[in-house]
C-alpha cells in the first residue's frame, strides 16, 4: 500500500529529522520526502510518500508523527 | 532588568516552582552553576556522582512528587551519560527537564572540546528537545519545556544551552507558555459514556487492567470506587502495582510475565477487558495473537497513538483516566459476578499451593520473597519501595503489600539495572515516607557510587541488597531455557559492607535465617542510611512465569 502524507509544521529544521527518525525506527520505507520552508508565513509544508504499510500501521504511525510538538496539521491518503 | 542567560534560567526554574536540581557541573555549564551559587537559599542542588545518577534521581523525584524532575549536566560526556535515564523516562512516561550545557554557538559543528550532538542523540528518546543559542530565548523555552514534560502523557525534555547564551545578557521578563495542541480538553459526550457503560454493565466476565496511568492521573480513589460499584476485578501491571491494594476485595494481583496466575490465565476467559492507563506492553500481553481473544477491549488512555497499537481495541477512549472514571461512574450499575470472582480465588489457591511447596523446599534458607514479605510485614506495607531490575524487582512487586498509593517505583519499560539506588535518592527527597531501595548484587554495582551522594546529603535511605551472587534473572532464564548453561552470570562480588563503611554508611550482612527478622527490625528502625546485605538462596526462581513468546494462559507455576 502506498500513502501520501501531508504535514504543516512550525518552521523548524528539526521537524524533518524527527519524522525520519520515526520512520527509521519502524523500518518504514520512504519513497519521497519533500519539505518547503516558508519563512514569510512561518510554517513548513512537508510531503511524504511511503509504501508497504497496512492500514493499522499507517494509522498508528500517523498518530505517532502527530505527537511531534512542532506539527500543526497532518493528513494522509492512499494513493495506490 | 538586564541579567545573564544563566540567571534567567534559574529565575525561569523558580517560576516553575522547581525546588531541587540533580546535577554535575563542567566547563560548558559553569555560568549556570555560578548563577545557581547566588540562589542556594531558594533552590536545592544535589551533587550526584555520575550523571546517570542525576537523571534516575530526577525520575524518582518526579514519580513520587508527580512534578517534573530537573537535572543539570555539562556538554559532551556529561550529556551522553544522561542517555540511559532519558530513554528510561521516555518509556515510563516520566516528566523530566534535563538542561545540558553546550559549546558556544560559534563553535557548533566544529568538533570543539566536549561538543556532542545532544539534540541528534536525544531526539528519538525525548518528548521534545531544543537547543538554545541566544539568551533571549531562555524564559519562553524553559516554560515550554515544563509544559510539554508534564502535560498529557508526561515525558522527558532536553534543553541544550550554548555557553554564549548562558553568558549573554537579556531583558528578563517572566513567561508562561501554553501550547494549544496539548491543551485539548476531554470531551466525553453523554451518548458515548452511556454506550461504554452499557458494554460494561452487560459484561459477565470483565477484568480491569490498571497501569501507570492510574497514578499519573491521580485516579487511585476513582479506580477503587469504580471497581467496587461495578464489582469488577482489578489486575495491575508492574507500574500499576501501588494503584490499588488488597484492601480492595476486587484486587486480583499483577498481570504479565512474572505476574500472578489467576489474572493472567483469566485474561483469556474475560469477555471484557478494561485497559486503564496502560499500553499493552509485550511483557503484559505475551503472545499477542493469543491475548484476550474472548474479550471486547475498552482502552482508556490519554495518548491516542497507544490505541490499537498492539491490540485491536473495541472502544478506544481518549481521555485522562480520572476524568473518565468520574464521568462514567453515574452510569455504572452494580452486577452480581460472584462466579467470575470466585474463579480468581480458585486459581489463586493453585498458585498458593505451589508457593507452599517452594517454602517447604527452602524451609531453612533465606529466599528473596521471604525477605520482602518480612519487610512488608514489619513496615506494615507503608513504605516507598524503589526496586531495581531482575529477580529482586519481581519479588519486590509481588511480595510487598503496598498500602500507600504511588509507593512502588521501578524501571519498567526500559528495565534499567542501576535504577534503584539513584531513584531512591529522588524519592526520598520528594517524600517524608520511609524509602527502601531493593536491589540485586548486580544492579547495585551499576550505580554504586551514588552511596557518596547519600552520604553527603545524609539521606536516610534504606538499601536492601538481595545478594544471590548471580545476575539472577538471566541465570533463571539460562536454567529454564538454556539447559542450565550459566554463561557469564556468576558474579564475584566485593565486600559490600566495607564499601558502605567507606562511605560512612551503617551496614550489616546476614547469612542465617534466624537473624533475618532481628536484623530487619534494626534496619527499619534506623534513622540513618543503612545497607543491609542479605545472602539469599542463589538458584531460586521467580514464579509464576510466562516464557517469552508464550500466551498468558501458558503461564508456568514452576
Ligand atoms: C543495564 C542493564 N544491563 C543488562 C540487563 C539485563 N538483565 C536483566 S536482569 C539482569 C540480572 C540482574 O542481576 P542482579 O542485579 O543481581 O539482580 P537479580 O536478578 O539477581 O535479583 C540482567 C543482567 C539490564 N536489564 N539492564
Ligand atoms: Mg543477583
Amino acid at each position: 500500500m502506498k500513502y501520501q502524507i501531508n504535514i504543516i509544521a512550525e518552521n523548524q529544521q528539526i521537524v524533518v529529522y524527527r519524522i525520519i527518525n520515526l520512520f527509521l525506527k519502524k523500518k518504514i520505507f520512504i519513497e519521497k520526502i519533500e519539505a518547503n520552508f516558508n519563512e514569510k508565513e512561518n510554517f513548513s509544508k512537508i510531503l511524504i510518500i511511503i509504501k508497504n504499510l497496512n492500514q493499522n500501521m499507517i494509522e498508528t504511525t500517523i498518530k505517532q508523527i502527530n505527537k511531534i510538538i512542532e506539527i500543526k496539521k497532518i493528513n494522509y491518503k492512499k494513493i495506490l | 532588568m538586564k541579567i545573564t542567560g544563566a540567571e534567567a534560567l534559574i529565575k525561569s526554574l523558580l517560576l516553575e516552582k522547581v525546588e531541587v536540581i540533580f546535577g554535575y557541573p563542567g566547563g560548558a555549564i559553569m555560568p549556570v552553576y555560578d548563577a545557581l551559587y547566588h540562589y542556594q537559599d531558594k533552590i536545592k542542588h544535589i551533587l550526584v556522582r555520575h550523571e546517570q545518577g542525576a537523571v534516575h534521581a530526577a525520575e524518582g523525584y518526579a514519580r513520587i512528587s508527580r512534578k517534573p524532575g530537573v537535572c543539570f549536566t555539562t556538554s559532551g560526556p556529561g550529556a551522553t551519560n544522561l542517555v540511559t535515564g532519558i530513554a528510561d523516562a521516555m518509556m515510563d512516561s516520566v516528566p523530566l527537564v534535563c538542561i545540558t550545557g553546550q559549546v558556544a554557538s560559534s563553535l557548533l559543528g566544529s568538533d570543539a572540546f566536549q561538543e556532542t550532538d545532544v539534540i541528534g542523540i536525544t531526539t528519538p528518546i525525548t518528548k521534545w528537545n531544543y537547543q538554545i543559542i541566544n539568551a533571549q530565548e531562555i524564559p519562553e523555552i524553559i516554560s515550554k519545556a515544563f509544559y510539554i514534560a508534564s502535560k498529557g502523557r508526561p515525558g522527558p525534555v532536553v534543553i541544550d544551552i550554548t555557553k554564549n547564551a548562558q553568558i549573554e545578557e537579556l531583558d528578563y521578563k517572566p513567561k508562561k507558555i501554553f501550547i494549544e495542541k496539548l491543551e485539548k480538553t476531554n470531551k466525553l459526550e453523554k451518548n458515548k459514556l452511556k454506550e461504554i457503560a452499557e458494554i460494561i454493565n452487560s459484561s459477565e466476565k470483565p477484568l480491569i487492567v490498571a497501569g501507570h496511568g492510574v497514578l499519573i492521573s491521580n485516579a487511585e480513589n476513582e479506580l477503587n470506587i469504580f471497581s467496587k460499584k461495578a464489582k469488577i476485578p482489578i489486575a495491575v501491571t508492574l507500574h500499576g502495582v501501588s494503584s490499588t491494594n488488597k484492601d480492595n476485595p476486587y484486587y486480583v494481583g499483577m498481570v504479565g510475565m512474572h505476574g500472578n496466575y489467576a489474572p493472567n490465565v483469566l485474561t483469556n476467559e474475560a469477555d471484557l477487558l478494561l485497559g486503564f492507563g496502560m499500553r499493552f506492553d509485550d511483557r503484559v500481553t505475551g503472545k499477542l495473537d493469543r491475548y484476550a481473544k474472548n474479550a471486547k477491549i475498552i482502552h482508556v488512555d490519554i495518548d491516542a497513538s497507544e490505541h490499537n497499537k498492539n491490540v485491536k481495541t473495541y472502544f478506544p477512549v481518549l481521555s485522562d483516566l480520572k476524568y473518565f472514571l468520574k464521568n462514567i461512574l453515574p452510569y455504572i450499575k452494580s452486577k452480581n459476578r460472584k462466579n467470575w470472582i470466585e474463579k480468581f480465588k480458585q486459581l489463586d489457591e493453585i498458585e498458593k499451593k505451589y508457593e507452599k511447596k517452594r517454602y517447604k523446599k527452602y524451609e531453612n534458607k533465606i529466599t528473596s520473597d521471604l525477605v520482602i514479605k518480612k519487610l512488608s510485614e514489619l513496615t506494615k506495607g507503608k513504605a516507598i519501595v524503589v526496586a531495581d531490575v531482575g529477580q529482586n524487582q519481581m519479588f519486590a512487586a509481588r511480595y510487598y503489600d503496598f498500602k500507600l498509593n504511588n509507593s512502588f517505583i521501578s524501571s519498567g519499560g526500559l528495565g534499567t539495572m542501576g535504577f534503584s539506588l539513584p531513584a531512591s535518592i529522588g524519592a526520598k527527597i520528594a517524600s517524608k515516607n520511609d524509602v527502601y531501595a531493593v536491589v540485586g548484587d548486580g544492579g547495585f554495582q551499576m550505580t554504586i557510587q551514588e552511596l557518596g551522594t547519600i552520604m553527603q546529603e545524609k539521606l536516610p535511605i534504606k538499601i536492601l541488597i538481595l545478594n544471590n551472587q548471580y545476575l539472577g534473572m538471566v541465570r533463571q532464564w539460562q536454567e529454564l531455557f538454556f539447559s542450565k548453561r550459566y554463561s557469564f552470570t556468576y558474579l564475584k562480588n566485593p565486600n559490600f559492607i566495607q564499601i558502605a563503611q567507606g562511605y560512612n554508611i551503617q551496614s550489616k550482612k546476614i547469612n542465617k535465617k534466624q537473624d533475618l527478622e532481628k536484623e530487619l527490625k534494626k534496619f527499619i528502625k534506623s534513622k540513618k542510611p543503612y545497607v543491609l546485605e542479605v545472602m539469599v538462596e542463589a538458584e531460586h526462581n521467580v514464579f509464576p512465569m510466562i516464557p517469552a513468546g508464550n500466551a498468558v494462559d501458558e503461564i508456568r507455576l514452576e
